[in-house]
């Protein structure tokens, strides 16, 4: 096979792909929430008798998704900007530190990651009965950012190994001091690390269920608490749509934001040596 | 402009010593080399200079100032960095300015030392590009520029010219002599290549395993190395165990494996048993034709290999037993060694033909050490 035969054959299964993984569950989602609640969409209807936008106000006035979108957002900030800070003396030491059990505690950091969040978020809420501590958005806020720490500390120890020790022993030999020294040696290799994380957490938060949901529920809603009331015995696929639809549009702007930090960053971090 | 004295200091890296017992005087405006084999902890040395490894004992002196507590950035040295270490987001002016702009320099003495710099280093049509975009002699450029721009009173060198290649490093090589004379700063520089360190230096420190093995001009450590070590690693040598015979006046009669050889040298040998050395320039291929002094030692061997390398023939030469030689053989090794001979130009002379080589006895130096 020639070599544009074959390219032409990978870009249409990547074409094919994404057609079945994103356009497709997008595009119905789109039209589910799309569907007239007066003119329901089944067989043998190919296509929804009756567009209206009827659902998304619906949703919008009945029930307490304003202030759903409100807590998401609020929380979703305070837990990244939480957990890339207390990620950050963790990731020093493990991207610019040797020192005995450096491997063992690198595993144990990650160990969050494999235990089922309702797990956690179960215990975790008797925790903070016991702890004392009664504010709902402190404790998912607390919750959501001990479940998102590992991937903080992964991605910025993976930063924090890429400085490269000449440029700081350069920056001091020119007469920087250490505000210069992380202006100059830390920042520019540290940053796209930062924003990853920042931008992936935020996302995650967003999303995040268990947690919310145990601790938070009755009285305290996100996105996702909503999402999940209109799944399982009273599904309506409609409603569901709406909401998996204003939960999921602005993760992919943020998606796409880091995707471009990090190619513009990156050039900064690879070369400069000769 | 400024000195530098370091007594008796110990870097230790755990169970490692990094530098061991280093005493060391250079004085203002000298150009001190560093030379030795990768591993003798002459980068170690020139780091602690620099501020960067702490010592573990002994003290040092910059400029005459105690430099315990002083961190890097309040020392009067830069460096100039072996992968350069350029600021990669900074463009090349921004890298230049680096420095003065710490020192807090007002915006025109900024622009005017940027001018200055840029000239000094031939980067004027380059400061605007970024150091990724630049050639790798240009980056090398760029940190020498990026460290003159302090003014500092001693410049660090850490192997500059070990990323160019070779044509270039000869030219750099020049460059940073020359600025150096003109600015009169004082220079280390560190080199594991003998022939930068003979070519650059006013003073060369030779080094191996965390210790000074000898300090002297040029000139001192190729002709008059004080041991088997500076004399093999600075340039090629001939080495043979000795035994000393007789003396008259300077003329010393010597039992080596190749027989009876005489020495003549101002300095007595250390002991009755030591070494003797040559350079392989320092013996020829005219046997035949000896001086009727009777000074020279002339003996008879093969020629094992030859390398003609357009400016000189080298050849190893497989001495030959001496036919008039007396049995006394205890220093007769059971290895016989293999001599180097250097000689200018084309030389006639075959593989596999007996030759007679003749080396003047005042070319033949004793080394300081006993075995």
């Amino acid at each position: 096979m020639n070599k544009p035969c074959t390219n032409r054959l990978i870009t249409l299964l990547v074409i094919g792909f994404c057609c079945i993984s994103l356009v497709l569950p997008f595009s119905l989602a789109m039209l589910w929430s799309l569907v007239d609640p007066g003119h329901p969409w089944s067989y043998p209807h190919i296509l929804p008798p009756v567009l209206s936008l009827q659902r998304w106000v619906d949703i919008w006035t009945t029930t307490s998704l304003p202030q759903a979108l409100l807590h998401s957002y609020l929380l979703a900030p305070c837990v990244a900007l939480c957990s890339v800070l207390l990620a950050l003396p963790t990731a020093y030491a493990f991207g610019r530190l040797e020192f005995p059990g450096k491997q063992a505690a690198q595993l144990i950091s990650l160990l969050p990651l494999i235990v089922p969040s309702f797990v956690v978020a179960l215990f975790f809420s008797s925790l903070l009965n016991v702890l004392g501590i009664y504010s709902r958005f402190l404790g998912i806020l607390i919750g959501q950012t001990v479940l998102f720490i590992p991937y903080a500390i992964r991605i910025l120890s993976v930063s924090f190994s890429l400085i490269r020790q000449e440029i700081i022993d350069a920056t001091r030999d020119l007469g920087g001091g250490p505000i210069t020294v992380f202006k100059t040696a830390y920042l520019p290799v540290l940053k796209p690390g930062l924003l990853a994380s920042i931008i992936m957490i935020f996302i995650l938060s967003i999303e995040e269920f268990a947690i919310a949901f145990v601790v938070g529920s009755p009285d305290f809603v996100t996105v996702p608490t909503i999402l999940y009331s209109y799944l399982g015995y009273n599904f309506i696929r409609s409603n569901a749509a709406v909401v998996s639809l204003i939960l999921v549009v602005p993760n992919i702007f943020l998606m796409l934001l880091m995707e471009r930090f990090l190619k513009a960053r990156n050039t900064a971090v690879i070369t400069g040596k000769g | 402009m400024t000195s530098v004295l370091i007594d008796s200091v110990n870097v230790r890296f755990g169970d490692f010593e990094a530098l061991r017992n280093i005493s060391l005087n250079i004085d203002s405006g000298t150009f001190v080399t560093l030379l030795g084999p990768s591993g003798c902890g002459k980068t170690t040395l020139l780091k602690t200079i620099a501020g960067f490894t702490p010592l573990s004992s002994g003290k040092m002196l910059i400029g005459g100032k105690e430099t315990h507590n002083l961190p890097p950035e309040k020392r009067d040295t830069a460096m100039c960095f072996q992968s350069y270490a350029l600021f990669p987001h900074l463009s090349v002016a921004n890298n230049l300015l680096f420095g003065p702009k710490q020192k807090k320099l007002s915006k025109q003495d900024q622009a005017t030392r940027l001018q200055d710099i840029a000239s000094q280093v031939s980067l004027t049509s380059q400061l605007d590009k970024f150091p990724p975009e630049l050639s790798g002699g240009q980056q090398q450029r760029v940190a020498l520029g990026r460290a003159l721009a302090i003014q500092p009173g001693i410049m660090l060198f850490d192997e500059p010219l070990s990323n160019l290649d070779a044509k270039l490093r000869d030219s750099v090589r020049f460059e940073i002599r020359q600025l150096q004379k003109q600015q009169g700063f004082t220079a280390i520089y560190v080199t594991h290549d003998q022939a930068e360190a003979l070519a650059m230096s006013d003073i060369v420190v030779v080094m191996n395993k965390g210790a000074i093995e000898q300090i002297g001009s040029p000139n001192d450590i190729y002709h008059r190395p004080i041991n088997r070590f500076v004399a093999d690693f600075v340039g090629a040598a001939n080495i043979l165990p000795a035994q000393v015979l007789e003396q008259h006046g300077n003329l010393y009669r010597v039992q080596t494996a190749l027989g009876q050889l005489q020495v003549q040298s101002d300095q007595a040998p250390i002991a009755k048993q030591t070494y003797i050395f040559w350079r392989p320039e320092d013996m020829c291929f005219d046997g035949a034709n000896a001086s009727p002094n009777g000074q020279d030692n002339i003996f008879e061997s093969r020629i094992i290999a030859k390398t003609f390398l357009g400016n000189i023939t080298e050849c190893l030469l497989d001495p030959l037993p001496h036919s008039h030689d007396d049995a006394n053989t205890t220093l007769a090794c059971d290895k016989k060694p293999s001599i180097r001979i250097q000689n200018l130009g084309f030389q006639r002379a075959e593989e596999g033909e007996q030759v007679l080589i003749r080396v003047p006895s005042s070319n033949i130096r004793f080394l300081a050490e006993a075995f």
